[in-house]
């Protein structure tokens, strides 16, 4: 009987030692994701908590097919999205490339600059950015002034509300991209590059036929990455404008936290999660085929 | 073999000892209070071990920001962990505490306390609880009492940190011998601080000569900013946001529910806001309430209108310029006013929306005794007069009491704010619509508010925007069934947005 036992136990131990792990996993994380879209699927608003009505899909079709912040919220978050990454990644690709410049002096000084943004909260950028964008006291207009350029009401106005958004969010995660590439490229093996120099391959030769290449699923993780926090863009815009003026920078992670958090519609802003959710999923997939990861 | 007993019996006594205390201790009720973090309440927090030695009760003390308080409160509520025995309210969520029944009457304990608390059947004042008697306790402002804790009848909540917006002007450019001469070159009446919205724009525009000065300052901020600071406006041309005004929602009369924020004088009363735009400093449309106070105490513009719980930055000689040399002054008015508008209004009269917080207690508290006796000494009602004198002293606070107001030696009544501050709480006073809602009431109208100030919308098309997204709001609410279509409700309010006399 006890031979059986450990034979069992033996065999088993590998199951065994994953319950934890499991039941972590089953509570944290699966739990309330089931829970999170049977909320949903009701109405919940936590003013009147014992009113809790199934409703089907009513949250998501009136997100989607009613609420008129809500398509601008989804178009402001294409925008930043579209605008924001690809700038970043520019940016970033260029400036990763100069770091890894042997003629460059003051690298390893630049290096730690690129790192200063990154290590500030983001609620902390916001506020700066707040005196930076400052119409009369701000440095930004001050120094535009010597341009001859009239001061600028960057959060105030419609027209410039979300290029603040956005020059903040490029400020703040454009070194992100340069940390991410630059670790990428001084990584690449050595060899193929010198058999290229030897066959004569031009540098621009050299760069779009073997670095690029060879650096691009570095750069799909490290875009991946950024669109799928850009989406959830949330501190920095709650400081610097609230989603104002009117609506011209509401966000969707924005507009969440406020059906959620504000107004306390808990189905509905468990819906909102779940099109967030979706959208960064299907993002990721058009994304990851269109840069055919998986065959480089 | 000595040693080992003699360290026996030290063990014994040490563990007879620590039992006795923690018995002690434990027999020492314990409560759990919510502050927003504020320098009112850092204040008072600073005298809570006076409160602990006098009535024995440990009090374990939390503050947090603005953002996230509300959201604590109810994730609180809505658990019934009954985590919090007493917790800071801001006066717009009244209903949706106690219309949710999260909050306790406070009656019995008053009553129980031997306090003078009085219901007043025939008056009913202020204007809003019309439909209830009117709530006296001890020395209380009874419009601020009313607003705060009076629903249905019932007393629920005690000022705590009552807020109101008044008028802040300097003093000393406003009595300079050139400036008045210019002025009434230009205008044709003397410079004096302005009584009517129409002196005020006069006195702003004087004052504007950019960059380096701006008639005053004021906000548009998304939301909360928008919406109050336009009110303060509307109010004196006799608009409201609902046809039940500064009442309750009719429960049975869903045409008493429907917005009127888009009313004729509604609209006119947000095109005068806006036409103080160019007197106003550039980014107003974003600020802040901190950024209007920066402009004034760094001497940027001659007048602001802010909230009374500003006042102790501007009185500090080290980080303003106006200390000292400002003045205090009640809202203006519109004398144009319709005479048949909201009840309550005087045409010519300024109106200030009511800020501020009360405390109030969780109906899940273990300790509501204990709880009591926190909000009935943190409130003033049974704080000495010098434990009140030091407390209004330290902080430059105020209370919800006229007492706070009336005492000579204090600060703010050296100042000339305590005055100013109790006759705005007394007789110029409106609150926001009194619905569980209220946050997101207000981030609609201050968002179509908000749009009309930036240019986006007319006037018109905000607050017809304004007035459907408020239909909605109030269907979602369960205030108007879904199938009464959005009607102006002609029964209670005239087509130019006037109140009809009944």
């Amino acid at each position: 009987m006890w031979i059986k036992v450990e034979t069992f136990l033996h065999k088993k131990a590998g199951y065994l030692l994953l319950v934890p792990a499991i039941a972590v996993l089953l509570f944290l994380i699966i739990y309330p994701m089931v829970y999170s879209i049977w909320l949903s699927l009701h109405t919940w608003y936590l003013s009147k908590p014992q009113w809790f009505p199934f409703v089907g899909l009513k949250n998501y079709y009136v997100l989607i097919f009613e609420d008129k912040v809500f398509r601008i919220a989804l178009f402001n978050t294409f925008i930043l999205t579209g605008v924001c990454v690809p700038v970043e990644f520019g940016l970033g690709f260029l400036l990763a490339i100069l770091l890894t410049r042997e003629d460059i002096k003051g690298r390893k000084f630049f290096r730690a600059c690129f790192v200063m943004p990154l290590a500030i909260t983001p609620i902390v950028v916001g506020v700066l950015w707040r005196f930076i964008l400052h119409p009369r006291y701000g440095i930004l207009n001050y120094g535009l002034g010597f341009l001859s350029i009239q001061p600028i009401q960057w959060v105030a106005d419609p027209r410039f509300a979300l290029i603040s958004v956005m020059m903040v969010d490029i400020w703040e995660w454009t070194p992100f991209m340069v940390l991410v590439l630059y670790a990428g490229l001084i990584s690449l093996p050595r060899e193929p590059m010198e058999a290229a120099k030897i066959d004569g391959a031009s540098g621009w030769q050299e760069f779009v036929y073997i670095s690029l290449p060879l650096v691009l699923p570095i750069i799909a993780v490290a875009v991946l990455i950024r669109v799928m926090d850009i989406i959830k863009m949330f501190d920095i815009v709650y400081v610097l404008t609230r989603g104002g003026p009117g609506d011209a920078t509401e966000f969707l992670s924005l507009y969440n936290f406020r059906i959620g958090l504000n107004y306390f519609y808990m189905g509905k802003a468990a819906a909102l999660s779940w099109i967030i959710a979706i959208l960064v999923i299907i993002l990721a997939q058009i994304f990851l085929r269109v840069v055919k990861l998986e065959k480089v | 073999m000595l040693k080992s007993r003699l360290l026996v019996l030290v063990i014994g006594v040490l563990m007879i000892m620590a039992t006795f205390l923690s018995t002690s201790v434990m027999a020492q009720p314990r409560i759990r209070v919510l502050f927003l973090t504020c320098p009112d309440a850092l204040n008072l927090r600073d005298m809570v071990p006076e409160f602990e030695k006098k009535f024995g009760i440990k009090v374990d003390w939390e503050d947090t920001a603005y953002a996230d308080i509300h959201t604590k409160e109810i994730s609180d509520f809505v658990a019934h962990s009954g985590r919090y025995d007493v917790i800071m309210m801001d006066n717009p969520w009244l209903p949706e505490f106690a219309g949710g029944g999260y909050i306790e009457s406070l009656e019995p304990y008053i009553l129980a306390a031997g306090l003078d608390l009085k219901k007043d059947y025939d008056k009913k004042w202020p204007p809003g609880v019309e439909l209830y008697p009117t709530i006296y306790l001890e020395d209380e402002i009874v419009p601020v009492l009313n607003f705060y804790g009076n629903w249905k009848g019932k007393l629920f909540c005690i000022p705590y940190m009552p807020g109101v917006q008044m008028l802040y002007y300097r003093k000393d450019i406003f009595n300079d011998p050139k400036e008045k001469a210019e002025f009434f070159a230009k205008y044709g009446y003397e410079l004096q601080v302005p009584k009517t919205w129409a002196q005020f724009r006069d006195v702003a525009e004087f004052f504007t000569r950019p960059p380096k000065m701006y008639g005053f300052s004021w906000s548009a901020g998304k939301g909360n900013m928008a919406v109050q600071n336009y009110y303060n406006v509307a109010w004196s041309w006799g608009a409201d946001c609902f046809a039940f005004g500064q009442g309750f929602p009719d429960e049975k009369d869903p045409i008493h529910n429907m917005p009127i924020c888009n009313s004729p004088i509604g609209v006119k009363a947000l095109e005068f806001f806006i036409s103080l735009k160019p007197f106003m400093p550039p980014g107003v449309a974003a600020y802040e309430w901190a950024e209007i106070t920066e402009d004034y105490i760094s001497g940027k513009v001659p007048m602001m209108i802010q909230w009374s719980v500003f006042t102790p930055q501007i009185e500090d000689p080290e980080r303003s310029v106006a200390a000292g040399k400002t003045g205090y002054a009640v809202l203006p008015g519109y004398p144009d006013a319709p005479i048949n508008n909201v009840p309550g209004i005087i045409p010519g009269e300024g109106y200030s929306s009511l800020g501020g917080w009360g405390l109030v207690m969780n109906k899940d508290s273990r300790h509501k005794e204990a709880a009591w006796k926190f909000i009935s000494w943190a409130t003033g009602l049974t704080m000495t007069d010098e434990e009140f004198f030091n407390y209004l002293e330290k902080g430059f606070s105020n209370s919800g009491r006229i007492k706070a107001y009336t005492m000579p030696n204090t600060r703010g009544y050296k100042v000339g704010r305590y005055q100013t501050e109790l006759e705005m709480y007394k007789a110029h006073l409106r609150r926001r619509p009194a619905i569980a809602e209220e946050v997101e009431y207000e981030l609609i109208v201050g968002t179509e508010v908000q749009k009309a100030f930036v240019e986006e919308k007319t006037a018109k098309q905000a607050l017809d925007d304004a007035a459907k997204s408020l239909y909605e709001l109030m269907v979602r609410g369960g205030y108007i069934p879904s199938d009464q279509p959005l009607v102006w409700p002609s029964k209670y309010v005239n087509p130019d947005g006037t109140k009809v006399v009944q």
